[in-house]
């Protein structure tokens, strides 16, 4: 049976490419998760396959093993796989579907004569149950034979292969991350803008993402360069720094986004790349928290965190945090001192001082000095 | 660690704890700031205990109370700056519980006060708990604020104490402060370092190291951040008895006399930025009383909410400071160091401590 395929670890990809693999006619052996209920789900969903609560020698019955494990665990199924399955992993085909590692966590695997790879389709899995492949690339690494089985694989999902070297697979996974979930931030850190300026975020989804996607379209038609819009594209310096005055309300990644995204573009959009940043690098001097230069040295200006607000009683609230130590300190300050103490009543704010520490409604006298002993000793 | 202390224009409590019991320090102090119970005894046991440490502090210590207490009635004229802050004695039997009731509510109200919570907390847990334990507590009327300031003065002031103990003249010199948050409250802080920056301050290097005449020069600016109204910058000197009150001032005033014509080189002007920087950083990390974990930064967040309602100030503060120029230093020591806005206090020992042969001399 040449076509048969267990699949261990059974979330969205495992139970996609599993279901996918079976419609087109591969036969679905072992299905492995961690408890019987999720194994039966997965088949179910899948439509075939066999469910396992554990790694068994089932999983042997089937010539290609695919690892759908988060990627914390690829390594120790490997390890498992190979201590169970021992000669007769001879011929096998492991692949694992991680997008950021290699195919050299499976070394354990490969010194028992399997062939190993990896297989990443590039695509979200997330909030559908069984996304189209067509046309989507499987970036593909690994041993020769595994390469071999991976691309026909992809190719028979409709989707393109692309193999890349595995020591670089990190460096493409980076990529993928920019263009999906930071592209995402970047979406949202804008709608957030125009939330801030009172727009419902219907109005904000209708105003942004038409544009977005129009930048997006004219990126795949006329390239990059062509597809650049906005102030910077223009060179147009004098808004950019407008921009990033305006930015200094909103908290401050904001602006630090902005500011670097801008050296972004001009390294990697820009005819004048030199040119650009140097001038992209003024308007930044210029927006960072004021430096001093003393004794040659520039100074980074204090940034202590805090927040303040006032209670609706008028009482102000400072809170700063630092958990370097276990230890907090808490202060009552009164605007009130001897200035303002009454006339004939000289020292009276000092002497009420100590009338603050002679008991309160529900502390009698002394408890606001004994109860430090009990906390001390726990 | 707990505490309180007053001050000029604030009243503080504060304790450090460990983290868990941050909710029980809370409930305390909302506690105390719902409501004050005392009796007439509790009254009398520490007006006892203030009266005591008046004795101690001041009555039965060698230049005890100089100049802080010695000063005010000299330089201001103004019952709010003028007067006796740790109390007159009769004052103190005056005050009564009604007193100290009426007292509490007047000032002693959400609405006139910080809370801080600093360190192991979370921000939005420490604003919800605040809420929690103070948000119930109701507002007061806006306290009454009497009004601090100053008739302009236009002449030299003089007074003399006397001194029990001690056997050295001692002398004070105050001249007021430019208003908070100005450039040239800003330059009058870089040339109080110039004058009190310790050892290398020009004060002691030339009254102390150079001339001798004094075995100590030195004061300045105390807590520049921790006052709302009006307060000086004092110099202390503790004179040789054989250098007369005249000799020993006309010694301070060639010093004044010296930065106001020749203001200070850039050199000097670079150094003092870098000590007032890392003093303000000491400041920040500085505790109080042995231990008292983060008191400075506490001190300068709560007077930046209660005096200028921005606790950010703290982080922006400095720009000012250290963008004073050698120019706005001399302008200031021109304008603000002049006679006619000093007072001068004598601290004259009852004891002379000159032998018997020793003639006065002049200063060099």
């Amino acid at each position: 049976m040449p076509n048969s395929l267990a699949i261990i670890g059974a979330g969205r990809v495992g139970r996609a490419l599993g279901r996918r693999l079976r419609e087109l006619g591969w036969k679905i052996g072992a299905v492995v998760t961690r408890s019987d209920a999720s194994a039966r789900r997965a088949v179910r969903f899948i439509g075939a396959g066999k469910a396992c609560a554990r790694m068994t020698r089932q999983i042997l019955a089937s010539r290609v093993i695919l690892i759908a494990t988060p990627d914390d665990e690829i390594a120790i199924v490997g390890q498992e796989l190979a201590r169970i399955g021992e000669e007769e992993l001879r011929g096998k085909v492991v692949l694992h579907t991680s997008g950021a590692m290699d195919s050299r966590v499976l070394d354990a695997l490969q010194m028992q004569g399997a062939t190993v790879g990896s297989m990443h389709p590039l695509q979200s899995f997330s909030g559908v149950a069984v996304p189209s492949l067509e046309g989507k690339v499987f970036t593909i690494e690994g041993e020769t034979h595994a390469v071999r089985v991976a691309r026909q694989i992809a190719r028979a999902l409709g989707g393109s292969p692309v193999h890349i070297a595995g020591s670089k697979k990190i460096l493409y996974h980076a990529a993928a991350a920019m263009a999906a979930g930071h592209v995402l931030a970047l979406e949202e850190a804008a709608m957030q803008l125009l939330l801030s300026l009172g727009m419902r975020r219907s109005e904000a989804v209708r105003a942004l993402l038409p544009l977005t996607r129009q930048v997006l379209e004219n990126l795949e038609t006329l390239g990059p360069r062509a597809a650049w819009t906005g102030p910077l594209s223009r060179g147009d310096y004098k808004v950019v720094r407008a921009h990033l005055d305006a930015l200094q309300e909103s908290p401050e990644e904001f602006a630090q986004a902005y500011d670097m995204l801008s050296h972004l573009a001009a390294r990697v959009l820009a005819k004048d790349a030199a040119g650009m940043l140097a001038e992209l690098e003024k308007i930044s001097l210029e927006k960072k928290p004021k430096a001093e230069a003393i004794g040659g040295q520039c100074v980074k200006r204090l940034q202590i965190r805090m927040e303040s607000t006032k209670l609706a009683n008028g009482l102000n609230v400072v809170v700063a945090p630092d958990t370097t130590a276990p230890v907090v300190t808490v202060g009552v300050y009164y605007k009130i001192g001897f200035r303002l103490e009454p006339r004939g009543r000289s020292g009276f704010a000092h002497l009420f001082e100590h009338m603050m520490f002679q008991g309160s409604a529900n502390a009698p006298k002394m408890h606001t000095s004994s109860w430090s002993i009990p906390v001390a000793a726990c | 660690m707990l505490n309180g202390s007053t001050s000029y224009d604030v009243t503080n409590y504060y304790e450090a704890v460990p983290s868990n019991a941050l909710e029980r320090v809370l409930w305390l102090e909302a506690d105390r700031m719902r409501a004050l119970k005392v009796d007439d005894e509790n009254l009398k046991n520490q007006r006892d205990v203030v009266k005591e440490e008046v004795r101690v502090n001041v009555m039965n210590q060698p230049y005890g109370g100089f100049p802080w207490l010695d000063m005010p009635p000299v330089a201001f004229r103004n019952w709010a700056n003028a007067h006796n802050f740790y109390g007159d004695f009769a004052d103190l039997d005056a005050a009564d519980l009604a007193d100290v009731q009426s007292f509490f509510k007047t000032y002693y109200v959400p609405n006139n006060a910080v809370l801080l919570v600093l360190g192991d907390v979370k921000a939005e847990e420490g604003i919800a708990l605040a809420k929690k334990h103070f948000g119930e507590i109701p507002a007061g009327a806006p306290p009454p604020f009497a009004d601090p300031s100053e008739p302009e003065q236009a002449e030299e002031r003089r007074g003399n104490v006397e001194e029990k103990f001690g056997r050295l003249p001692a002398m004070a010199i105050g001249y007021v402060l430019p208003k908070r948050r100005t450039v040239d409250w800003c330059a009058m802080a870089l040339l109080d370092q110039a004058l009190h920056g310790g050892r290398a301050g020009r004060m002691h290097r030339e009254l102390v190291l150079e001339k001798q005449i004094a075995v100590d020069a030195g004061g300045g600016i105390d807590d520049i951040f921790g006052y709302n109204g009006p307060t000086q910058m004092t110099t202390r000197i503790l004179h040789k008895p054989e250098y007369s009150n005249e000799a020993t001032l006309q010694a301070f005033d060639a010093v004044i006399r010296e930065v106001q014509e020749k203001g200070i080189s850039a050199d000097e002007l670079e150094q003092l930025k870098v000590k007032w920087r890392s003093d303000y950083f000491a400041t920040l990390e500085g505790g109080r009383g042995g231990y008292m974990p983060k008191y400075g930064l506490m001190h300068l967040l709560a007077c930046f909410t209660l005096f200028d309602n921005d606790p950010q100030l703290v982080n922006t503060i400095l720009d000012g400071f250290l963008a004073v120029t050698r120019e706005e230093i001399q302008a200031v020591a021109k304008k603000y160091l002049r006679n006619e806005r000093r007072a001068i206090v004598f601290r004259t020992p009852v004891k002379a401590g000159v032998p018997a042969d020793a003639g006065a001399k002049e200063a060099a």
